[in-house]
């Protein structure tokens, strides 16, 4: 055998002591041998590695100084009917520490204070903030210190300024720019248009397939939950290269090392234009001032779009897409006016705007004529053991037919109609108007409200079925609940002649580029079955509410625009008790619904407030106040001109209409000329 | 005085004659790219460490390697035991007035620089065991009473070593010893109780070890996850070579070892940066390079004139050879990470140092084969 080393080869050098020349050969070719065969093994995996599979290592290899980045899709726009922008994005500037390189082992020492101290003092952090940092920075799971924790959102250019400069000291920390969603109105419209915040972990592993990154915003509420899908755009994917510690290498050579990358452009949101307009929301506002709570919803009766709807108290989105404090969200949870419901979609007892539902029921099933009176002493005795149902005017309105009965917001007219038609006779009327449904708006959460019947009664009410409800129910009292939208949809279809919407938010979506991708048609939902001389009687008495002499809400009428409009205050409790001094979640809720013009409507608004007091005292003159400036703001009316042209004589600054104005401004300082307790 | 300059000059003439050009070439060639190697990783590193091995070797080949070969080996083989007995309490002293780095102590400070007797003590235990067998030859091989005193030597620096701790240069002494031992030969019957030992010691030697040499060797046997992230190190050594393909990625573009991906390119993991640079071609020249070497070493040893000589020889060669298969075949991912240096190329005085020690004692072997007279 030829020995691989040829180490026994040509030697004869005798070695001193050697026992066996030929046993040293046999010794020296073994240790050859033995010597070669791992070489030889090394060499082969050597081979392996670097000839036969080498593609695959060389592709690791490229994944690992690759780092893909996410480029974010900008979020849609919304906007407003006039093409205003009420949910934008703005660039904010975020703070990053990457615990690994600003606290080395996580060790306390007075290089990581000082820059703690220096980050304390640049960004001005809050106690919680800074408590925050030194958690991230001396608490974080080993397996987590390489990643990039948020210390502080959107702070000023000067910040960034002093952040850059002190680099070489402020290991570690990053400002990174990113998109911050921005509502320019603020509270305005809050709870429609809604907020976002950064997606959770929780949702992370649930919402898997749609692509969501950690830190990504997403919709919480309102149109930005709803329409999530719609504005949230794709991602797309970039690359750089990075060490092995994941920090970008920007140097030529580096970049170099890409190669034919081309990164994927990513695809912006869809924008959305709203039906509701923003001046109107602003009108909306100002004219709740003296209300804690209620909600206000103004509907275009010809289509069903929502020119306003409006929930009080407000919150500010801006605070809530993730710049919201600890105590702030504490104040928020503890609010008793709960400023983060919607109240435009929560039912409530609905008091006398209810009566049309009875009205209507009673002409359609032929138990009334509209000529037809009927005696109201002030009470209605009801059942065998005559139990006294009393009129909110104690003395009475005298006989009246069904338009004064509207007008007058009579109880007794109605709980005689009410008990001849029976409690399902009015649920299936107020069913008619859409009542005890959800709208289907699809927004925030909508509550369906409450239509009782005698089964719901049989079932719900401890003593089952009563036929005292049943008058209860004629006048909206009882167990029945609105939601001040429906409310409004109800409504439009009496003044629209009979045509139940469903309620129109959004009216399309464009592309970023403006290009329209979809308009929302206007669906109708229910054709009312009931004969338009019936409709148009029950406008006559809505229209008397605000205009005769008589009506609950004459003193908030407009000289200009005659509209037609109801009255309601909905007792929340049994206590009879004046509204002044009891505790507030006792008070009751004061309502007023009013479509305008009345001949020709094109506006619904939902007055509620949520224990505001009465309907005519409060819920009018604010409503009142709304429709007046809708019409000389919104609409260009002018007022004086008008009168002129109507040939009607101009009042004095003093007139009429004003003396709601004077209420709202000084309430309680001026004689409101109706001071009831209409329900 | 006449006679003196010609005996001096005869023994110059022997020198230039008899001079081992082979070997020279070889350590050379195997210094220049562990020069070059450094050369490009130093680029990532805080300081120029190749200028820093450069220095080394100088001072390894004046100040060591020069005397090594020039003085008699039968000087080192007379004293052998007390420079293993030297060695062995320098290494006694780390315990106890060590330098400590990275968790281990293994460092002497004696001044100027850091010393580390652990290197030392590889060159002391083949020069004991080399002395020990020398003069007890047998044929048929030793039996377990024979290897009991040398063995029982060793295993006094090899504890000492443990506890410093660092396994992998415990092992290699024990490996030099079993490797000139087995070389002379071994009685079958003492192979076998030796192997049943081995197998009935290993969970001793389990619990006996620290917890990070026992998490090695569970990642490298992929026993259990990774907790430290020293399998993602080893498994990204093993994409650099895989990267380097045939003719690696050029001098200075390993992105696995100029982004940081690979641990201690300048040390244990020194081959991955060749390899992911030089590729396939410049990896297997530099492993038939240390083939050589271990071939050559051998040929001295063949060559040697007494038995002490050619059994220190078989011990540098065994060296070289464990180092070089341990080493690599970590970088390769076919062995736990125990910290054994590539050598000539890794970076470290003592290493330096010590390889070049043991490459004067071969040219002193080398050169004294024929023409030794006292």
């Amino acid at each position: 055998m030829v020995s691989p080393l040829n180490i026994a080869r040509g030697e004869n050098t005798p070695i001193e002591g050697r026992v066996d020349p030929l046993d040293y050969t046999k010794r020296f070719r073994r240790a050859g041998i033995v010597v070669l065969i791992p070489f030889l093994l090394l060499i082969g995996r050597l081979w392996y590695l670097q000839i036969w599979v080498t593609e695959h290592y060389q592709q690791l290899a490229f994944n690992n100084f690759i780092d893909r980045t996410n480029i974010p899709a900008e979020r849609g726009l919304i906007f407003d009917s006039k093409n205003r922008v009420v949910a934008a994005n703005t660039p904010s500037y975020d703070v990053t520490v990457t615990p690994a390189f600003f606290a080395p082992k996580a060790k306390d020492t007075a290089e990581v204070r000082s820059r703690i101290d220096t980050l304390r003092k640049v960004l001005a952090l809050t106690e919680s903030e800074a408590k925050n940092l030194e958690e991230v920075v001396f608490g974080s799971e080993s397996l987590w210190r390489y990643e990039d924790f948020p210390i502080k959102r959107n702070i000023t250019r000067d910040q960034v300024a002093q952040i850059e400069t002190d680099s070489l000291h402020l290991v570690g920390v990053q400002v990174h720019a990113t998109s911050q969603r921005y509502y320019p109105f603020n509270d305005l419209a809050a709870h429609l248009i809604g907020y976002v915040n950064e997606i959770n972990a929780e949702e992370l592993g649930r919402l898997d397939v749609y692509g969501y990154r950690p830190s990504e915003m997403i919709g919480r509420t309102g149109i930005e939950r709803s329409f999530e899908a719609v504005l949230r755009g794709s991602s797309g994917v970039g690359a750089e290269v990075v060490d092995s510690r994941g920090m970008p290498q920007t140097d030529a050579e580096s970049r170099a090392l890409i190669g034919d990358w081309q990164d994927v452009p990513p695809v912006p949101g869809k924008n959305i234009v709203l039906t509701i307009d923003m001046d109107l929301q602003r009108i909306i506002k100002e004219a709740m001032r003296d209300y804690e709570s209620g909600a206000i919803v103004a509907i275009d009766p010809r289509n069903g779009h929502i020119l306003a709807i409006s929930s009080k108290p407000s919150f500010n989105p801006n605070s809530w897409s993730g710049r919201l404090s600890r105590d702030e969200h504490i104040a928020s949870d503890n609010d008793p006016h709960k400023p983060m419901l919607d109240k435009s979609l929560l039912g409530y007892f609905p008091g006398s705007i209810y009566k049309i539902v009875t009205a209507l029921a009673a002409l359609e099933a032929g138990l009334v004529t509209p000529e037809e009176t009927l005696y109201c002493p002030g009470y209605y005795e009801y059942g065998k053991r005559n139990k006294r149902f009393h009129c909110w005017k104690r003395h009475g309105h005298d006989s009246v037919a069904l338009a004064q009965a509207i007008e007058g917001s009579c109880d007794v007219y109605f709980y005689k109609v009410g008990e001849k038609l029976g409690m399902d006779k009015l649920a299936e009327y107020a069913g008619e108007l859409g009542l005890g449904k959800r709208t289907g708006l699809g927004i925030n959460i909508e509550s369906a409200g409450l239509v009782p019947t005698k089964a719901w009664h049989a079932q719900n009410s401890s003593e089952g079925f009563q036929g005292g409800f049943t008058l209860s129910t004629a006048i909206g009292q009882g167990d029945t609940k609105v939601t001040p939208l429906q409310a409004a949809l109800a409504y439009a279809t009496i003044a629209n002649g009979g045509t139940l919407y469903y309620p129109q938010i959004v009216d399309r979506i464009e592309t970023a580029s403006g290009q329209v991708l979809f308009e929302y048609p206007d669906r109708i939902r229910h054709k009312l079955n009931a004969k338009p001389e019936t409709l148009r009687e029950i406008v006559k008495g809505l229209t008397a509410v605000v205009n005769s002499e008589t009506g609950t809400a004459y003193s908030v009428r407009l000289d200009y625009v005659k509209f037609a409009g109801k009255t309601g205050t909905a007792q929340v409790t049994s206590k009879r008790i004046s509204n002044a001094d009891v505790e507030f979640k006792y008070r009751d809720h004061a309502w007023f619904v009013a479509f305008a013009p009345a001949d020709a409507p094109e506006i619904v608004i939902v007055t509620f407030l949520e224990h505001g007091g009465g309907g005519s005292s409060d819920a009018a003159p604010v409503t009142m106040e709304i429709l007046d400036r809708y019409f000389r703001e919104i609409r260009g009316y002018d007022p004086m001109q008008l009168k002129k042209d109507q040939g009607e004589p101009v009042f004095l600054d003093e007139n009429a209409a004003s003396a709601g104005r004077h209420l709202l401004s000084e309430p309680g300082s001026a004689e409101p000329r109706w001071r009831e307790e209409d329900r | 005085m006449m006679q003196r300059s010609t005996l001096t000059n005869s023994r110059l003439t022997t020198w230039t004659r008899l001079f081992d050009w082979v070997l020279l070439v070889l350590v050379g060639c195997i210094g220049a790219i562990g020069f070059l190697n450094l050369n490009a990783a130093s680029s990532i590193l805080a300081q120029p460490l190749h200028i820093m091995q450069l220095l080394w070797f100088g001072v390894g080949i004046v100040l060591f390697a020069i005397p090594c070969a020039v003085v008699d080996y039968r000087f080192f083989e007379r004293w052998s035991y007390l420079i293993f007995g030297v060695v062995g309490f320098m290494l006694f002293l780390v315990l106890l007035v060590g330098t400590e780095l990275n968790g281990s102590r293994r460092w002497l400070d004696i001044g100027l620089f850091n010393a580390q007797p652990s290197e030392l003590m590889k060159v002391a235990v083949i020069m004991m065991i080399a002395k020990y067998f020398s003069s007890r030859e047998k044929r048929g091989g030793y039996s377990l009473t024979d290897l009991a005193a040398p063995f029982g030597l060793i295993a006094v620096p090899m504890l000492l070593i443990l506890r410093q701790p660092d396994l992998g240069t415990a092992v290699l002494l024990l490996l030099l010893g079993l490797s000139i031992a087995f070389f002379e030969g071994v009685k079958a019957s003492s192979v076998l109780v030796l192997f049943l030992a081995a197998v009935a010691m290993a969970p001793v030697a389990w619990l006996g070890m620290q917890d990070y040499q026992r998490d090695r060797i569970k990642t490298f046997l992929q026993i259990e996850e990774d907790p430290y992230g020293r399998d993602w190190q080893v498994k990204n050594s093993v994409i650099a070579v895989g990267a380097g393909g045939t003719w690696g990625r050029g001098f200075g573009k390993g992105t696995q070892i100029q982004k940081g991906f690979v641990p201690e390119p300048e040390n244990d993991f020194a081959l991955a940066n060749w390899a992911e640079e030089r590729g396939f071609v410049g990896s297997t020249a530099l492993l038939l390079l240390y083939l050589a070497l271990v071939a050559w070493a051998l040929r001295i040893a063949r060559g040697a004139r007494d038995r002490f000589g050619m059994l220190m020889s078989v011990g540098v060669a065994a060296l070289i050879f464990w180092q070089v298969i341990i080493n690599v075949g970590m970088v390769l991912r076919w062995m736990p990470v125990v910290g054994i240096t590539l050598p000539l190329v890794s970076y470290g005085g003592s290493s330096v140092v010590t390889v070049l020690v043991c490459m004067g004692l071969l040219m002193n072997v080398s050169v004294r084969r024929h023409v030794y007279k006292s």
